[in-house]
């Protein structure tokens, strides 16, 4: 159903959405990364501390302020070349003709092993800039689709196959493990987790979705919605129509996370693996 | 079933068994530094007591005032869910609070001043406190969402320079 082309190319459109939509986040609260900020040089140095010497050289650049700032402007164009592709997906998904050949040129900047492991390696670097992670599971995603796409930039044969497969197994398992995390706990269940997370004043939930969401039928509903479909998403790499509907199910409970907890990085971290989850069921599907 | 079915499976059961072998806390400190590479997908995992972060403060000459809540989140906007930097770092603040509970763990206040994460927290306040501030103190608070918040940890007074 999706070519292995348009399925890395699209792949590699998004992660260029995503870099570009991360760093500029970084960018705009660079006050955090400035001496005396909460993520300040100094700190960096101190949580660098127990690496290897050779390691703690090669994280260099992000043991400053300005030069972890030019790293991520570094980052910033070297996605932003890929903004083009992003019309380019455009014209492709409606089936314009030659849609996918339009693709291809701009996404060569990515194609190659340089791009894609110089977005790989300082993403790492922007991790651990911040102690381990910004964005908890967003960090995780976003790294197992810029590796999948610096293995997919290889030189051996089904490179590509291998990086796409990679990504997807990585995102099935994410729905997977969490589902499975959920279903075992009694409390998540009941609908009692989904009620105290919602009462988290991290979040900053909006009070009447806060109450309407936290009736006792409502959050066990709830609860058992999400468990289901967690738990239920690798059924769909049987068939890549019903990957596709898993997919914008998967699509619409980001954009729901994202409207209840403010967690947006997630939406882009996991669109990007959607295109590799179509392309790997249709390899399944194939007779 | 075929080869690429098979081999996609292999893979999917290798991860998961990695996945599986991480915990919530890493063991040593490069292991939690490059935490990201072995991602464990657990999320919302537990009710677990979450801290927060409140802070009082005084004038030259004044008596510490109210407690206030810090970190507070902003409002939800259409454009949070393209950009939402001051978001996003709210919450790895309150991950730094999160690291400071874990930390405090049996310490006295003058060993919990060295951590790093307790730093990181006073960097935090500095840029919340106002500018005519000469004195703050700032406290966790576990909350579960349904039993009553309980103050795990009250700082000393501090005197800024």
């Amino acid at each position: 159903m999706l070519s292995l082309d348009d399925a890395l190319s699209l792949t590699r459109t998004f992660a260029a959405l995503f870099v570009v939509l991360q760093t500029l986040e970084l960018l705009r609260v660079r006050r955090a990364l400035a001496p005396g900020g909460v993520f300040s040089p100094a700190f960096a140095v101190q949580d660098q501390a127990p690496l290897p010497g050779p390691v703690r050289f090669l994280l260099l650049p992000t043991r400053g302020d300005r030069s972890f700032v030019s790293l991520l402007v570094a980052r910033l164009f070297l996605a932003g070349l890929l903004l083009p592709g992003l019309l380019m997906a455009g014209l492709l998904l409606a089936g314009l003709p030659g849609g996918a050949s339009w693709i291809e040129a701009p996404s060569l900047a990515l194609g190659s092993i340089a791009v894609a492991g110089t977005l790989l390696l300082t993403q790492v670097a922007v991790s651990v800039r911040f102690g381990g992670s910004f964005n908890g599971g967003s960090d995780g995603m976003s790294l197992v689709v810029l590796l999948g796409l610096f293995v997919a930039a290889l030189p051996f044969e089904r490179a590509g196959v291998v990086g796409l497969g990679y990504i997807a197994a990585q995102a099935t398992l994410s729905y997977l493990i969490a589902g499975l995390v959920k279903l075992r706990e009694r409390d998540w269940r009941s609908g009692r987790a989904l009620t105290a997370f919602l009462g988290a004043r991290r979040y900053g939930i909006d009070p009447r979705l806060r109450r309407s969401l936290s009736r006792p039928g409502m959050a066990r509903v709830a609860s058992w919605a999400v468990i289901l479909f967690e738990c239920a998403f690798p059924l769909a790499l049987s068939d890549p129509r019903a990957m596709c509907v898993a997919t914008l199910v998967g699509l619409l409970f980001h954009l729901g996370n994202w409207w209840v907890f403010g967690l947006n990085r997630f939406v882009w971290a996991w669109l990007a693996t959607y295109p590799a989850l179509i392309f790997v069921a249709g390899l399944v599907a194939r007779p | 079933m075929g080869t690429e079915t098979l081999a996609f499976s292999a893979l999917a059961v290798s991860l998961l068994v990695l996945a599986s072998s991480v915990r919530g806390h890493a063991r040593s400190d490069t292991a939690r530094l490059f935490r990201a590479l072995v991602p464990s997908w657990r999320f919302f995992q537990e009710i677990d007591p979450v801290p927060w972060l409140s802070f009082r403060s005084a004038a030259a000459g004044a008596e510490l005032g109210e407690w206030r809540e810090a970190l507070l989140p902003g409002p939800r906007t259409l454009a949070s869910l393209f950009v939402n930097g001051e978001g996003n770092l709210r919450l790895a603040e309150h991950g730094v609070v999160e690291a400071l509970l874990a930390e405090l763990d049996g310490r006295t206040h003058e060993e919990a001043q060295h951590l790093v994460a307790y730093q990181r927290v006073h960097a935090m306040l500095v840029r919340e406190l106002g500018t005519d501030v000469e004195r703050y103190q700032f406290r966790l608070v576990a909350s579960d969402g349904a039993s009553p918040d309980e103050e795990v940890f009250r700082s000393e007074v501090h005197r800024l320079p």
